[in-house]
């Protein structure tokens, strides 16, 4: 209610932010599970050759004696048409997964940010040709202009990430354009300019560390959807190729055997669906917790 | 209570010759839950309105006054804690149904709001909105395709005659945002008038304005009132206009009320402190602007202890800190809630 | 600026927009490293059989002319040819289209008609049971991938309950007007054939409005809740107007409009989409074409896909922000 002011004594108020925060995240039980989960795919990845009971079996290996075999206790999601561990090869896949995820993040943060720190804040004619470079590339959906770029080169899992990566910077170049303009114009930078710092240094050192919190927020959730994105490419054929255990892959492999070996195409579409949902939960919750509005209205990719 | 001590005391009975206020609020009180703990943001207000009075309900923004508002009309958020008696002819709003509340709201309490750019739906016609309000106000449900009367629209027109829309026909199929401000604030009055509601509660009415037309809307509205024989209830932050409009101002501080006086000798003799720097604080004849009083409105989550007013009070005594004060009769017709005036003496 | 004007200039942006992408597409096409044109002839091919076809298809002149060359073939209608069908692109196209617009547009009308009264039920039940079903059943629906759910049903609806067709659009009806089959059946007075197509339809629209429908109802609520904050909501409730009138009326109103932009953009997505639940169910699109274009590196499809989908979204933007000013008066008059 607009009516009751509170005005917390100045010195509580950093401490305060902080607990807000905290607060914030944990108010919502699914920021929690999000969080829960993504922890989860991380450990998943990083001991999967530990935690695989089944290790070879995520390279190439072939066992057609005990090929497509329903889940049992030997083979908790069952074996595919090679005779290799799903299981095995659904935590392995989560390494492909998220190291592609990162890869191709890293990349359009990199590319894309500076891109709009410079549109944003010098403008001009270099601004405005960014930020119809921009407006070009936003104009096809990513996956199929990824799907174009794939096209050019071998399908392969780099390539895959390439062109995923050339289809998503310019959503960084816009977010935090509009994020610099509006920066632009407050007192900290006012200020900086009247001392005589220089642009470059007012853009990059000023300016540039207050976009980080939507940066992060955008970056968690995009995690998800780069991976959905990634495994869409690697499902058409056109990304990651048999036998890597690229859950994409698995799926297209495991859908020649339906609906008899149903478990197949099942368990590693199981797979991505709960790490794009860890993700999504985990950037709603930091969404929150910062306090930053972020368009992100794309029905998944 | 002090709101037991005002009821029954001197009501202007004006018009109908029933007894009792048409409005009486009685230690009504609002609290809601906040991160920060429980702000109580009314406490305990008491204020009546009789039969074709108008009183003017007068403090700085931020003090609950439009909070009082929809709290008698049973319009605050589902959150709000809300509790007292909002006696309206005698029965108690604040026990009503959602249903019930909604056949008295529009046709016996409106409502006028502040800013009417915002007050008025921006995607319908004005057209479309009177009609709306004038087929279904207090409706349990609503045809919404169909109905078309000719009837109604008369009806529409002609209040937008009343409220002195010169060309009614020609505003009727424009949309709000291609009328003026004062236009807008005359078409929602017409809204609010369209039910024929016995009690209008206007809302800094006209203060997102122009002063000049600001003056025009309220001498209009001040017409309306006297040939309808409206009851009004004001409720602004500008004391000038306060006085101009009613008949008795209650003044508000910080969720309390903490004087009423007839408008006349409010100002000639206000009692209570902080009316005294309300009144300092108004622009004089001679040019002169007054003091004003130092410091702000409180935290509603952490209010002083007893008196709210005590920590920008002139006159705090160590009582002030210890016992909240009464809203008490001073004298006939004047309240005040101050440790200055003991009952009965001023 | 009247809205005559911000409509003449937002349409005149899509041009730059469409010769930027053709560019791009163009650039990336023709820097394949494997050569398109052998691909085609075969490995039996001479050298002589694969620079006389180099030199028919203008593969030998420099980048700059042949993107000109294109253009204007383009401005033409005309794609070029295909080395994978063998036939003109435009042809492949103009056939494969229908299927794609009749595929996105049934499943943008399912992600709306369920979209919008699941969001307003849970913005009106906000915080209680409908509110947190919906909350669940958006998470669930952004989060599940396209091809996997297209899979999922397929495997339930087709394979086990026998209920539906497992792929394919069925066949065409008699009359073939717009090569929408929906349409074409109804045209020609066949309900038996409208009821085939529309149960081929069926779990290929599901599949793909899946995501857009969870976004909708997500839009409706926040935009609903963000409406009843209002003051012209709490004015028209201190009218007395009815709960039912003040929801479907008022607030719906607004919390569409506010919805459409994003509508518009979410269509880019449905695109995106349909190259997987295309493949899946084999669904006879443009998408399915551009997919096997690219797996033949058949760059003429490849170009005109995405050049077609890119000018779709275009449309489907300028469409949204034309029914935006319609809806809304602020923007005709602001």
């Amino acid at each position: 209610m607009a009516e009751a002011v509170a005005v917390p004594s100045l010195r509580a108020v950093r401490a305060d932010e902080w607990r807000k925060m905290w607060a914030r995240f944990r108010q919502s039980s699914l920021s929690l599970v999000g969080a829960g989960i993504v922890a989860a795919v991380v450990a998943g990845a990083v001991f999967a050759p530990v935690l695989a009971p089944y290790p070879r079996h995520a390279g190439v290996f072939v066992d057609f004696d005990h090929a497509l075999q329903p889940p049992s206790a030997r083979h908790w999601l069952g074996t595919d048409d090679a005779g290799r561990d799903i299981l095995s090869r659904i935590l392995f896949g989560a390494r492909i997964s998220l190291a592609l995820g990162a890869a191709v993040l890293a990349i359009a943060v990199a590319v894309g940010v500076p891109l709009g720190v410079v549109a944003g804040y010098f403008g001009g004619r270099a601004g405005d040709l960014i930020m119809r470079v921009t407006d070009v590339f936003l104009a096809v959906p990513p996956i199929a202009l990824a799907l174009a770029v794939t096209a050019a080169l071998r399908p392969t899992l780099s390539t895959a990430m390439i062109a995923i990566a050339f289809a998503w910077w310019p959503w960084y170049t816009r977010l935090v354009y509009g994020q610099v303009l509006s920066l632009r114009e407050q007192q900290f930078v006012e200020a900086s300019r009247a001392v005589g710092a220089s642009p470059w240094r007012i853009a990059f050192r000023e300016i540039l560390p207050n976009t980080w919190s939507p940066v992060i927020v955008k970056v968690t959730l995009d995690m998800g959807f780069v991976i959905l994105t990634a495994s869409g490419l690697s499902f058409l054929g056109l990304g990651a190729q048999p036998p890597t255990p690229e859950w994409g892959t698995m799926i297209a492999e495991g859908r020649n055997y339906l609906p008899g070996a149903w478990w197949a195409a099942t368990f590693p579409g199981l797979a991505i669906f709960v790490t794009v949902l860890g993700f999504n939960l985990l950037g709603d919750g930091l969404r929150d917790v910062f306090d930053v509005e972020i368009e992100q209205w794309r029905a998944g990719s | 209570m002090a709101g037991g001590q005002l009821t029954g005391s001197e009501i202007r009975d004006r018009g109908s010759g029933t007894v009792g206020p048409l409005l009486a609020v009685e230690d009504l009180t609002v609290q809601f839950r906040l991160y920060e703990g429980v702000a109580r943001v009314l406490n305990g207000v008491s204020l009546t309105v009789g039969r074709g009075e108008s009183v003017a309900l007068v403090g700085e923004t931020g003090c609950g006054k439009s909070l009082t508002a929809r709290a008698i009309l049973g319009l605050l958020p589902p959150a709000a804690r809300v509790s007292g008696r909002v006696l309206f002819e005698g029965t108690d709003l604040l026990s009503l149904s959602e249903s019930a509340l909604q056949a008295i709201r529009g046709r016996q309490i409106a409502l006028v709001f502040q800013d009417p750019s915002t007050a008025l739906n921006p995607v319908f016609t004005v057209g479309e909105q009177m009609l709306d309000v004038a087929a279904w106000q207090g409706a349990p449900r609503a045809r919404l395709l169909g109905r078309r009367d000719g009837g109604l629209r008369r009806r529409c027109l002609e209040m937008l005659r009343v409220v002195r829309i010169p060309d009614p026909e020609g505003i009727w199929h424009r949309y709000p945002v291609e009328l003026s401000g004062g236009m807008r604030q005359r078409v929602q009055i017409a809204l609010a008038l369209l039910g024929n509601p016995r009690l209008l509660i206007a809302d800094e009415l006209g203060t997102a304005l122009d002063v000049s037309i600001q003056d025009q809307i309220l001498t209009e509205l001040l017409d309306l009132v006297r040939t309808r024989g409206l009851s009004v209830l004001y409720i602004t932050h500008n004391l000038g206009v306060a006085r101009a409009v009613s008949d008795r101002i209650c003044v508000m501080y910080a969720g309390e009320i903490v004087e009423t006086a007839p408008a006349a000798q409010l100002f000639s003799r206000p009692l209570h402190p902080y009316t005294q720097g309300l009144l300092a604080a108004v622009p004089r004849l001679d040019g002169r602007i007054g003091e004003g009083i130092e410091g702000r409105i409180p935290d509603y989550t952490a209010p002083p202890p007893a008196c709210r007013f005590s920590p920008r009070c002139p006159f705090r005594m160590e009582v002030c800190d210890r016992v909240r004060p009464p809203l008490v009769e001073v004298e006939p017709g004047r309240h005040v809630a101050c440790h200055l005036y003991p009952r009965g003496t001023s | 600026m009247s809205f005559r004007t911000y409509l003449i200039r937002r349409t005149l942006h899509i041009v730059p927009v469409l010769v930027g992408l053709s560019v791009l597409i163009f650039v990336i096409s023709r820097v394949i490293p494997g050569d398109p044109v052998r691909l085609a002839l075969g490995l039996e091919a001479t050298d002589e059989q694969v620079a006389q076809l180099r030199a028919q298809l203008g593969l030998d002149r420099p980048l700059a002319v042949q993107y000109l060359t294109y253009v204007a073939g383009v401005l033409r209608g005309d794609f070029g040819y295909s080395l994978r069908t063998h036939r003109s692109v435009t042809r492949d196209i103009l056939e494969s289209l229908p299927a794609t617009v009749e595929l996105t547009t049934v499943a943008m009308l399912l992600a709306v008609a369920v979209g919008v009264p699941l969001g307003v039920l849970a913005a009106v039940r906000k915080d209680q049971a409908p509110d947190h079903v919906s909350r669940i059943l958006a998470l669930v629906g952004v989060a599940l991938p396209r091809f996997w759910l297209a899979i999922l049903l397929q495997l339930l609806l087709a394979y086990h309950l026998r209920w539906l067709p497992t792929i394919g659009r069925g066949p065409a009806p008699p009359v073939q007007v717009t090569g929408l089959y929906l349409v074409d059946s109804l045209l020609a007075g066949r309900v038996d054939a409208f009821w085939t197509s529309l149960r081929h339809l069926a779990m290929p629209a599901l599949a793909l409005s899946v995501g857009t429908l969870a976004q909708v109802m997500r839009l409706i609520r926040a935009g609903m809740i963000e409406e009843m904050r209002r003051e012209y909501a709490l004015a028209a409730r201190s009218y007395g107007l009815p709960a039912n009138l003040i929801i479907y009326k008022y607030l719906l109103k607004n919390a569409f409009t506010a919805t459409l932009t994003i509508l518009g953009l979410s269509y880019g997505f449905l695109l995106g989409n349909a190259f997987l639940v295309e493949t899946v169910f084999a669904w006879p699109g443009l998408a399915f074409y551009g997919v096997d274009a690219l797996r033949f590196k058949d760059f003429n499809g490849v170009i005109a896909v995405t050049l077609v989908i890119g000018a779709a979204y275009a449309v489907v933007n300028l469409l949204t922000d034309i029914l935006y000013g319609y809806f809304d008066p602020r923007v005709r008059y602001g």
